[in-house]
């Protein structure tokens, strides 16, 4: 968790019934990610994560720099972990039998099918504890952009994202939050980002440098609240970054350490 | 333009474009109440947003007269629930059905149309449109329609085809505090208005136009090119008649025929011959001078 970020987004990370979009653009905006996922588990939210590019324990090495257990929130219960790179390959060149209970298993489909079974998975997830404490729900998708690789359609994704919301936020009042890599040459990848930009309440863009590389500043973010009800306005606030060991610093355009 | 179009009513098909940047639903909420205020009945089909966030700051007052169909909770029959709206539902019939026969004219909202048009293909989207619009129904007579449309989410083709189909097309572009709105509405003769209007909506949501520009203002407004000109492109009456009766001088009409031959045959032409006195002319050889 990095407090300067959270300071910026107006104190506390878990709102009730919140979509957030987080948009990276010719930079690698996983710091966000871990932001995210370190503060959600930090407040006891119940965490399912859906990480289709990473392995577990790459997100395990860098929650425990941020003083975050992954192992030890998955053993509690308070962590579901899809593991898309391996439950691709189980499905792919496992045993058939496995493959029916698959939450990928559209994979398999030639014929268009949906990701409900995804969907699913992500119900069963979040259900609420029959006896347990119920704590606020949150869903990450890490990325939505490679279920487009994977062969879903934009409609398919979009509509998998829209049942999310609609079970997540709606039903449980929780959050969803899903990072997306921007690609302006896949157009497909474009309409799946503009069109969750349609949808959610607060989309954080972080792009490189028009610049090019800088050795103490490693990007912009654009952080966009988007109005909560009708009346209101967008506001956007645009700061610069730089990514340390355990730690990210944000600082206005132009007003980094290293220039003044 | 807009002004007119929100307080009356637009007949017929209504979209409003917006963008990411942009975003349209305030003016969507204007021309909503506005049609509340009319005495209309509403019916929202929403897809885009659930019921909480659709009525999230909307008058408390009006809310209890919208009918609102959820087609947000489960578009594709996911859930079996029977309340829901889903796709399937995007039929003249089944819209219908749930409109009923009320007594008051109908506004139909669809929040929205970009929803819609990612799922079923463009064809059947505007023949259920106009199935909704161009005819009385039974029991409740013509319906309007109002729809929010994302426009950066479809190809400037489709924008194109269905700016063509709908009555009135309201582009929001936008620069800097107010809202620039593009109109283009066509009329029951067919005339197309088109007119750009900058405003803003105020917290009651009413429209406070600033800057009205339609396409007879620009008429004046442009500068004619045959203003400045040296020479005159247009003749009078009596212009006309000079011009007509003035006889070319190198046109060979009967009259000049006609006087060249009797002046020719009144006075009698002979040639005078004076021969150099130095030429030396054979009679017998005439081109004797030729050298051949």
């Amino acid at each position: 968790m990095f407090p300067e970020l959270n300071s910026l987004l107006g104190g506390g990370t878990v709102q009730q019934g919140k979509v957030t979009l987080v948009a990276a653009r010719r930079t690698d905006g996983n710091f966000l990610l871990h932001h995210f996922l370190s503060s959600y588990l930090r407040a006891g939210c119940n965490v399912c994560f859906l990480g289709l590019v990473q392995s577990f324990s790459h997100y395990n090495i860098i929650a425990q720099k941020l003083g975050v257990n992954l192992v030890l929130a998955r053993g509690e219960g308070r962590l579901v972990f899809l593991e898309g790179l391996r439950s691709c390959t189980d499905l792919l060149f496992g045993k058939k039998e496995d493959g029916d209970t698959n939450p990928l298993r559209f994979l398999r489909c030639r014929d268009g099918s949906d990701l409900r079974p995804l969907y699913d998975f992500v119900c069963a997830s979040l259900a609420p504890p029959s006896g347990g404490s119920w704590r606020c729900p949150v869903l990450i998708v890490d990325d939505v952009g490679v279920l487009l690789s994977l062969g879903a359609t934009a409609a398919q994704v979009l509509d998998f994202m829209q049942y999310c919301r609609a079970h997540v936020c709606c039903k449980h009042k929780g959050n969803v939050l899903c990072l997306i890599r921007g690609d302006s040459e896949d157009e497909e990848n474009e309409l799946v980002m503009k069109s969750l930009w349609h949808q959610s309440n607060l989309v954080l863009q972080a792009e490189g440098l028009p610049t090019g590389f800088c050795k103490d500043v490693h990007g912009q973010l654009t952080i966009t609240w988007r109005a909560a009800a009708a009346g209101e306005r967008d506001r956007a606030e645009l700061y610069q970054y730089k990514i340390q060991d355990k730690s990210v610093s944000f600082f206005a355009r132009g007003l980094s350490a290293a220039v003044l | 333009m807009l002004q007119e179009l929100r307080t009356t009513g637009s007949p017929g098909i209504t979209i409003i474009s917006d963008s990411v940047l942009l975003p349209g639903r305030d003016l969507l909420l204007s021309f909503i109440l506005a049609s509340l205020q009319r005495g209309e009945q509403l019916h929202v089909i929403a897809f885009d947003v659930s019921r909480e966030d659709f009525f999230a700051g909307f008058p408390g007052e009006f809310a209890s007269r919208v009918t609102f169909h959820d087609g947000f909770s489960d578009p594709l029959g996911w859930e079996s629930d029977p309340s829901a709206f889903t796709r399937d539902d995007f039929t003249v019939t089944s819209i219908m059905k749930r409109v009923g026969r009320p007594e008051l004219p109908v506004t139909i909202v669809l929040d929205s149309l970009s929803w819609i048009l990612a799922r079923i293909p463009l064809t059947s989207v505007c023949h259920t449109l106009l199935g909704l619009t161009a005819a009385p129904h039974e029991g409740c007579g013509k319906l309007r329609m109002l729809a929010l449309l994302h426009g950066d989410l479809h190809s400037p083709a489709l924008l194109g085809s269905l700016s063509t189909v709908v009555d009135t097309f309201l582009d929001v572009r936008g620069s800097g505090e107010h809202l620039h709105v593009c109109v283009r509405h066509r009329r029951k003769t067919g005339k197309v208005i088109s007119s750009g209007e900058e405003l803003r909506i105020l917290d009651t949501f009413a429209l406070d136009i600033m800057m009205h520009r339609d396409s007879a203002t620009r008429k004046e407004n442009e500068v004619d090119p045959t203003k400045d000109l040296t020479f005159n492109l247009r003749l009078s009456d009596t212009e006309r008649e000079r011009k007509e009766s003035a006889a070319l001088p190198y046109v060979f009409s009967s009259n000049k025929k006609s006087s060249l031959l009797s002046s020719s045959s009144s006075s009698s032409a002979k040639i005078y011959y004076d021969p150099d006195p130095a030429d030396d002319v054979d009679d017998e050889d005439p081109d004797d001078d030729l050298d051949v």
